[in-house]
């Protein structure tokens, strides 16, 4: 026997009353369908009042290093008093192809330990903006940047300059890049110096 | 079958009654909680006045104010107000009642007694305005006397306010914040004041003020004084300085002014050197008036500055040198404080782009609108010497 249409209305209701409960049970119980998701930390970025620079910040790729200039010399680097030492400024890179628009580096040394320091810039870059040494006060600076229609590609290792010295006493000596002074420029303004070799000399 | 079919749908039936006479309960309860009587309401809620001030709350001798009298909340239909207003009367002087407070133009009474530092007023609305909900009942004149200090004007607790369908008093005086001031004496602390001109490198290009962008006619820059003697250095303060004319003599530069002089109370007399440092440019030192290009500045080299004396300096004949370009930090638009090679690749990266507005703004050294090898001279230039300095 079917049933009348009234009970079925009925019952049509009830369901619903129940399905409208149990949702809102349920989404008392969960307001947040996130819930016990990790909550995500809002970053505020500080908006510049410059226009946005579109370039990625570069990842550093070069080494500036001190080497022995005559080819096979083991590092520490070891010469003797009175004897004519060669050091070449060497930028190596671990990324290939990359542009780099221009160095400037200070080395400091021992001016009791190592006398006539002369610089030589290399024509690496082709416009030297700075080269100085101060016998003195032990520091060698140098500058050097490209021009515009010029490349300098981090294919290779370059030679940057070539310091000579003649050493003074035996003993233990280090020439070092001052690392606040020191960087190399490329991507738009970027330093992309990663990391500085200094040089450890002994002398006989 | 049929038995189990009708047995549920009875159930069914009885679930419903319940949840209607639950839901009705629920409801009746809220209605209870909820709708009262309006009056009632009314009663409860009431009006609150608010004593404010249009006026900095930080006020100086001999300055008047308008106090004004506000009712919260607006919609109540107020018709008169009486209400007193206590207030120190060494540090205020009562003026004067705004008789053309809308809709409460009819003042009723306005009794001063100073020497106690109480005023009475009463207003009632003008029958012939409407806008009855106005907020404003009155406003109500002050002078500062030379007392300085902290004060406050009260509302007296004995005030009352009619409002339309109530025979008692709506307001609730108690509970109205007092408007709290501080006075201050006139300053009476002179201070020094410096105005400068000077010039920025290759600016304008070629020397000829209509390469100058319009936006660049006024550039902001750091200026700060160290002391000689002590090296001290005030803090750089940013100032905004404007275009005024193309030097007749040269390097043919713009010749810009500070807007507003350099001004300081504390800064004691003595010799100074004069620091300015531009949006694009290298700090320069300045150590003497109408210094040039070639000076030198001597380790006790300054200018001298007399406390709380106006001073006017040329510096123009020295531009600021283009340099420490704003490429630094995480949005990349601060200045590191040294020009360096790095500033040089960023304007290299520029002439391939010249109009690229993040480089305009970064390395348009001489404004005239794109990066050129103009700019790029007058870096090299600068980077040149910077090693040296």
């Amino acid at each position: 026997m079917p049933l009348p249409t009234a009970v079925k209305i009925k019952g049509i209701i009830i369901i619903l009353l129940l399905l409208v409960s149990g949702g809102m049970w349920m989404f008392s119980l969960f307001p947040n369908n996130k819930q016990g998701s990790q909550a995500q930390p809002i970053t505020l970025k500080q908006i510049s009042d410059l226009p946005s620079i579109n370039d990625p910040q570069a990842s550093p790729f070069a080494t500036l290093a001190l080497l022995p200039a005559q080819a096979g010399s083991l590092i520490p680097y070891e010469v003797s008093v009175g004897q004519s030492a060669k050091v070449n400024i060497v930028l190596q890179s671990s990324l290939a192809g990359e542009v780099i628009d221009g160095v400037e580096l200070q080395i400091r040394f021992d001016p009791t330990a190592l006398a006539n320091l002369r610089l030589e810039p290399s024509h690496a870059f082709s416009s030297v903006v700075h080269q100085s040494v101060r016998q003195e006060e032990g520091i060698i600076t140098l500058a050097l940047v490209r021009e515009p229609e010029e490349v300098v590609s981090s294919d290779t290792n370059i030679v940057l300059g070539l310091i000579s010295f003649t050493p003074r006493v035996a003993g233990e000596t280090t020439l070092g890049f001052t690392t606040a002074a020191t960087l190399v420029a490329g991507n738009q303004g970027q330093n992309v110096l990663e990391q500085t070799k200094d040089l450890m000399v002994q002398i006989r | 079958m049929n038995t189990l079919t009708q047995q549920f749908a009875k159930n069914a039936q009885s679930l419903l009654v319940f949840a209607i006479v639950f839901t009705g309960l629920i409801t009746l309860m809220t209605l209870i909680k909820t709708s009262q009587d309006p009056r009632q309401q009314a009663s409860e809620e009431s009006i609150v006045f608010t004593l404010k001030s249009e006026s900095a709350s930080t006020l100086k001798q001999g300055a008047e104010f308008a106090l004004i009298v506000e009712k919260q909340p607006s919609s109540l239909q107020v018709t008169a107000a009486d209400f007193t207003l206590e207030f120190d009367p060494n540090v205020l002087e009562y003026t004067k009642l705004d008789r053309s407070t809308k809709p409460f133009s009819i003042v009723l009474m306005e009794h001063l007694n100073q020497e106690a530092g109480i005023v009475r007023i009463a207003v009632g609305k003008n029958p012939e305005i409407s806008g009855i909900s106005d907020s404003k009942i009155a406003v109500i004149g002050f002078k500062v006397k030379n007392t300085a200090g902290d004060s406050k004007i009260k509302l007296g607790l004995n005030s009352q306010v009619a409002a339309v369908g109530y025979q008692t008093n709506v307001l609730t005086s108690s509970s109205v914040e007092p408007y709290n001031f501080t006075v201050i004496g006139e300053t009476t602390t002179p201070t020094t004041d410096v105005q400068m001109n000077f010039s920025f490198a290759g600016t304008p290009a070629e020397g000829n003020g209509q390469f100058l962008q319009q936006a660049a006619k006024s550039q902001r820059v750091a200026v700060s004084l160290q002391n000689i003697k002590t090296g001290e250095i005030t803090t750089p303060t940013k100032m905004t300085a404007s275009f005024k004319q193309v030097a007749t003599s040269d390097p043919k530069v713009g010749i810009f002014s500070l807007d507003t002089a350099w001004k300081n109370e504390e800064i004691p007399t003595g010799t100074y050197n004069i620091l300015i440092k531009g949006p694009l440019h290298q700090q320069i030192r300045f150590c003497k008036n109408n210094q040039t290009a070639t000076d030198r500045c001597g380790l006790i080299e300054g200018i001298a500055i007399t406390a709380q004396e106006e001073h006017q300096l040329e510096f123009a004949a020295r531009p600021l040198s283009c340099g420490d370009l704003p490429i630094s930090g995480t949005n990349r638009d601060k200045q590191d404080g040294i020009v360096r090679v790095t500033d040089y690749s960023f304007m290299l990266s520029c002439l391939g782009k010249r109009k690229d507005a993040a480089c305009v703004a970064r390395a348009d050294c001489n404004s005239d609108g794109s990066v050129t090898n103009l700019d790029m001279d007058l870096l090299l230039e600068t980077l040149s010497i910077a090693y040296d300095q």
